[in-house]
């Protein structure tokens, strides 16, 4: 028992030291012809499959531009979202382009490249059900599972004084939550507002809107992430995205996926903690 | 600037109640998941043909060996290792530990891995159950004739075995094969995977979950469907079988 300890222990630490892998720098992504970023293609409309199985959407669009600026190829990868971090570590890719929202339990772990993308929280109710967050008390709700929502969530049930009904629910897409409000199992669902528009033009009898905790939250943003240490990278990411503003390219790539542009609100400054 | 992409035309909406499916779509659905169905079939067949001939071997070691050898008590560790976790945890560990340890393997071999090794598991009971439910009798003759205990295992007790084990080995393939699924984690684009992709693209469950339902269920029933015949012949040809 005690030698099985010993073994289990030292396993942990050599996948703790393999954390700290060599990060890729910008030499080696140019040697080797190819910029990888991780996402999971299951969030419409920033990455998706069409019909073709191909992976498409604003980030991939982004994606491409950023590599084609280094003078490489672009290779998507389609990961898992609740283990990116750990598969970014691990090598299977550069940097993590997929919609991911800033947040500082992140930054503990990597570093954001400036926002490049509005990630404010919405919320989605039925239709006929409970129209606001105070209404939700006594109900069922649901949250994106590793996604800052949940905490929000919390935080805003504690500030407005309701009681969810049980936990809040985690679910792994959005699709998977618009299919549990149809079929009455939540009443509420919140992601960020722009992944909800998407889905309430889809799906009939829900509606989405934005929702910030009667200003409770402050702003929040999508941005690249990248392995702590990997600066080439994020500088060169950062420098494109500064590019992009300027060129008129972020706002025209904003217009095709969202229909709207959020550039006048997004800050310069990539976030920390 | 950028080329524009054509977009997939957005799907009408989950519009008209659950039931209510479109079969053009579901038609659609099933073609978009064919490739993956591919890959869901060489990772499974991959993986028996690996696991089947190394935990009936073991097996029937297991069962003609003593309980309280090294490699037999290394083997019951194994075996309720397998039998005590998740797949899900399995898998876990063999996409993220061993890189770790510095194996690196492709993305298909670290499914095939997983799958193994979890099958293996329960592969070395079916081999061992089928191998004691000869009868001891066979063993005292053979012994009797003067035949050891290796050509006595491969020569009577292993044919004997061999049509007993068809049906669980079956039983435990069509759970291989709906463990593959639980790939879908390590980023394998395998049926599931698709399903999953194609499902949050247009926002539709039904449609999309039967057809992959239904394929899984076609490529088991096939496999079933041979599997009988298999047993059949075995039985046929197996004058060994003690009468009662």
């Amino acid at each position: 028992m005690k030698k099985l300890i010993q073994t289990l222990t030292a396993i942990a630490l050599l996948s703790t030291t393999a954390l700290v892998v060599q990060a890729a720098s910008l030499e080696q992504i140019k040697a080797s012809g190819e910029l990888k970023f991780g996402l999971e293609a299951q969030y419409r409309p920033f990455e998706f499959r069409n019909d073709k199985n191909e992976i498409i959407g604003y980030d991939i669009d982004l994606g491409t531009a950023f590599a084609k600026s280094i003078g490489v190829k672009a290779v998507p990868v389609d990961t898992n979202w609740s283990t990116v971090l750990q598969s970014l570590y691990n090598g299977d890719f550069n940097m993590i382009l997929g919609g991911m929202t800033a947040t500082e339990k992140r930054f503990a772990k990597v570093n954001f490249s400036v926002p490049y993308m509005d990630a404010a929280s919405g919320i989605m109710f039925v239709d006929g059900g409970a129209a606001n967050f105070a209404a939700l008390d006594g109900k069922s709700v649901a949250a994106g599972a590793g996604t800052p929502q949940i905490q929000q969530m919390q935080d805003c049930a504690a500030l407005v004084g309701i009681e969810f009904k049980g936990d809040i629910q985690t679910l792994d897409n959005d699709a998977l939550a618009y299919q549990a409000m149809k079929t009455g199992r939540i009443d509420a669902y919140t992601s960020t507002i722009v992944s909800l528009l998407e889905g309430q033009k889809a799906v009939e009898g829900l509606s989405a809107t934005p929702w910030n905790c009667d200003g409770a939250f402050p702003g929040e943003w999508t941005a690249a992430a990248f392995r702590k240490g990997d600066e080439e990278l994020r500088g060169a990411f950062n420098d494109f995205i500064a590019d992009a503003k300027q060129s008129g390219l972020l706002k025209e790539l904003q217009m095709k996926w969202f229909g709207q542009s959020f550039i006048n609100s997004m800050p310069d400054e990539a976030p920390t903690w | 600037m950028m080329p524009h992409q054509s977009i997939a035309p957005r799907p009408r909406a989950i519009e008209r109640g659950l039931l209510n499916v479109n079969l053009t779509y579901m038609f659609d659905v099933l073609v978009r998941l064919l490739p993956a169905l591919g890959l869901t079939i060489a990772l499974s067949i991959t993986a028996l043909l690996i696991a089947t001939p190394i935990g009936l071997l073991l097996g029937s070691f297991r069962a003609s060996s003593s309980s309280s050898g090294i490699i037999a008590r290394l083997l019951d560790i194994y075996i309720f290792f397998v039998r005590g976790t998740p797949i899900l945890v399995q898998i876990f560990i063999v996409y993220f530990v061993l890189p770790a340890l510095g194996v690196k393997l492709a993305l298909f071999w670290m499914g095939v891995l997983a799958l193994v090794f979890n099958s293996v598991g329960y592969q070395i009971e079916i081999g061992r159950a089928a191998v004691q439910s000869v009868a001891k009798v066979q063993w005292e003759a053979s012994r009797a004739l003067g035949f050891d205990d290796r050509s006595t295992l491969f020569r009577f007790i292993m044919p004997q075995a061999a049509r007993r084990m068809v049906g669980p080995v079956m039983n435990e393939l069509s759970q291989l094969i709906k463990a593959s699924s639980v790939l879908s984690i390590i980023t394998l684009f395998e049926l599931h995977k698709s399903a999953e992709s194609i499902i949050s693209a247009d926002f539709r469950f039904v449609e999309v979950l039967v057809v992959e339902g239904f394929l899984y269920f076609l490529f088991i029933y096939t496999l079933s469907f041979f599997a009988v015949r298999l047993e059949r012949r075995l039985s046929s040809s197996d004058g060994l079988v003690e009468q009662r």
